[in-house]
């Protein structure tokens, strides 16, 4: 791999181009990023997504599980127009500074270029850029593991709706890894195992699963029997 | 504590009593200056007469009244709006600011100018800046009490600073396909309130009016855009009329006509009853119209009353100088181009709303120069604290914070 004069790895540059916005604010279980519109075309639900502070080394990595679209009293007053103009519209998404936020659950960090998957020992700071992750060689290091999984799940019974992220995320992951269905059937089989005593979760999530990668081979024959 | 409404119930009743009985009341006098209004849609004449007779011997500096622009439109015109060019560029400007405060940890005070530039009909998303100002004692003003006494300045300052920057950056937008509309939120027949005798008064209103030539000279449709007038110059020129009756008591009409609910915008309510129609074009009549003139021709104040929007309720009225006024097609492009604003929000232009945005200083933006300015101080070891008054304010008036428990669904 080639270096540029500034002592960047290509990685560390194309995140650059991947950088969906910055942290807003964060816990060591999550963090919220705000978001400028036109950042918005990539990121979507379920994706992972990193909080990359200075040094490269280390990162943050979550999954985007909520989106906010706030609204203020001149957006209400246009919203009574009938059909808003677009230099009006131009005008609210690239001129006003309403950031769009995201929210993103922690599903592990890395640490002196080790990925781990577990909270990090602090969170992202405030406006550390927080980058999507495209890269294959990334995400296929990041979910070789499934050891992630458990914290989504233990997130169940707060505002995250753990099992449509579970969905998202492994409809997503499967295409990013090339659809390999090694991947996503280990996942589901782990999903079934640490899901075995909580059918209330485990059921509508394989349910979805199956709707949303209809071609997966075998995935009937993963379902549980009660 | 809060405020106990509850203590104020019979007050609002009878405020509101009070306010049906006016109404009330200024109902027929509007109906008799409607009826003279129609009546003398075209007695050129006779107006010219009566206000003639009126500025000669009636005390200028009281008498306030309105004179018709031409003979083109009746005195009780409805024109309705126009469209608007194909394409324009429309610049609004307004300011806000930060008044020394003695109680404060530092001495300082700042003006902001927002400026907004909207590309009428090109759909591409506007162009908008800020010129924020900081003026503190050890620049101008050396001693401290003098600076903060002078808030009044800080004022005057603004509105100078407003015209200007508008009329700068409209400038830069200046192309002869299209249009230039730039808009402030104020009278354009400036006058430094309290302190017309003042140095720094007079400096600020030669200004304002060499502000107002240059927008000429550069062929910028400059106007004003005043929601809710309180102006009775029509009022006060139909009152007029009565001057050529014998026995006539004509100082009443240097008293400007006092009752209250009686303003032009009440008359002109009645005639101008569907969304964007505007009234005939007017020239304010007054001793600083005439400073005004004097100065330039081409700066006397003219004004129209607009219906801006879809209630029906509202009148503006929309400033403009001669220049504009005495050219039909500029007219017709500011009636035009304001009301296509005006269209956005419901009632209000909405370009004047954007630079209300960009100009405001929030409570929030005020904190963080004092932290920025608190900082700069610590590092020549000048750190200050606000004084117990103001450290009790910001206390009693911080608000109440609620626990928020932990989050579960």
């Amino acid at each position: 791999m080639a270096f540029p004069d500034n002592g960047q790895t290509l990685q560390e540059i194309d995140d650059v181009g991947n950088e969906i916005g910055r942290v807003l604010r964060a816990s060591t279980i999550g963090f919220a990023v705000g978001s400028r519109v036109n950042q918005l075309s990539e990121p979507s639900f379920g994706c992972l997504v990193k909080a990359q502070p200075v040094d490269a080394r280390e990162a943050i990595y979550g999954l985007i599980f909520d989106m906010h679209i706030d609204d203020d009293p001149l957006v209400r007053r246009l919203i009574l127009a009938e059909n808003p103009r677009q230099s009006v519209i131009e005008d609210q998404r690239n001129n006003r500074l309403i950031p769009i936020e995201m929210s993103a659950l922690t599903v592990g960090y890395r640490l002196n270029g080790a990925l781990r998957h577990g909270l990090p020992p602090r969170p992202p700071l405030n406006l550390d850029p927080v980058m999507l992750c495209v890269d294959q060689d990334e995400i296929t290091a990041f979910t070789a593991d499934p050891g992630y999984l458990r914290l989504i799940l233990r997130a169940a019974g707060s505002q995250v709706p753990v099992d449509q992220l579970l969905v998202a995320h492994i409809r997503h992951t499967y295409e990013q890894r090339g659809q390999d269905a090694a991947w996503a059937l280990a996942t589901i089989q782990e999903l079934i195992e640490l899901l075995r005593s909580d059918y209330e979760l485990l059921v509508p999530t394989l349910e979805a699963i199956s709707d949303a990668l209809p071609t997966l081979p075998f995935i009937a024959e993963l379902e549980p029997v009660r | 504590m809060t405020l106990e409404l509850e203590k104020l119930t019979n007050e609002i009743e009878t405020m509101a009593q009070g306010a049906y009985r006016r109404r009330e009341a200024t109902n027929a006098v509007l109906e008799e200056l409607m009826r003279r209004l129609r009546a003398h849609r075209t007695a050129w004449d006779t107006l010219e007469e009566a206000l003639g007779r009126a500025m000669r011997e009636l005390d200028m500096k009281w008498y306030r009244a309105a004179r018709p622009l031409d003979d083109r439109e009746p005195l009780d015109a409805v024109v309705p709006p126009p469209h608007p060019p194909a394409e324009a560029t429309l610049v609004a400007g307004d300011g806000s600011q930060i008044l020394p405060n003695r109680h404060g940890a530092y001495l300082y005070s700042v003006i902001n100018v927002g400026v907004i530039v909207y590309y009428h009909g090109r759909g591409q998303a506007p162009f908008q800046t800020t010129y924020p100002t900081l003026d503190y004692p050890n620049g101008d003003h050396p001693d401290e009490d003098t600076f903060v006494d002078k808030g009044a300045i800080i004022n005057l300052r603004r509105d100078k600073a407003e015209i200007e920057t508008l009329v700068e950056v409209a400038y830069d937008y200046l192309d002869e396909s299209c249009p230039v509309l730039a808009l402030l939120d104020q009278r354009l027949l400036y006058w430094p309130v309290g302190s017309s005798g003042a140095e720094e008064g007079q400096r600020v209103l030669l200004s304002w009016q060499q502000a107002m030539s240059r927008a000429c000279d550069g062929g910028i449709l400059l106007a004003g855009y005043i929601v809710r007038p309180a102006k009775r110059s029509v009022l006060t020129m139909l009152r007029t009329l009565d001057i050529l009756r014998p026995a006539f008591d004509k100082t009443q009409l240097e008293q400007g006509g006092r009752e209250p609910g009686l303003t032009d915008a009440a008359l002109f309510r009645r005639l101008l009853v569907e969304p964007g129609h505007r009234s005939k074009v007017f020239v304010d009549v007054s001793q600083h119209n005439n400073d005004f003139r004097s100065r330039d021709p081409r700066n006397e104040v003219c004004f129209f009353y607009l219906n801006p929007g879809r209630s029906g309720r509202q009148i503006a009225r929309v400033d403009i100088p001669y220049c504009v006024a005495e050219d039909p097609a500029q007219l017709e492009m500011v009636h035009g181009l304001i009301y296509n604003q005006c269209q956005i929000m419901g009632d209000y232009p909405y370009v004047l709303t954007r630079a209300d945005e960009l100009a405001v200083i929030s409570g929030r933006d005020r904190e963080n120069l004092d932290v920025m300015i608190g900082n700069a101080m610590e590092k020549y070891g000048l750190g200050a604290a606000v004084t117990a008054k103001e450290s009790g304010k910001q206390v009693a008036r911080a608000g109440r914070t609620r626990h928020d428990g932990l989050r579960r669904r």
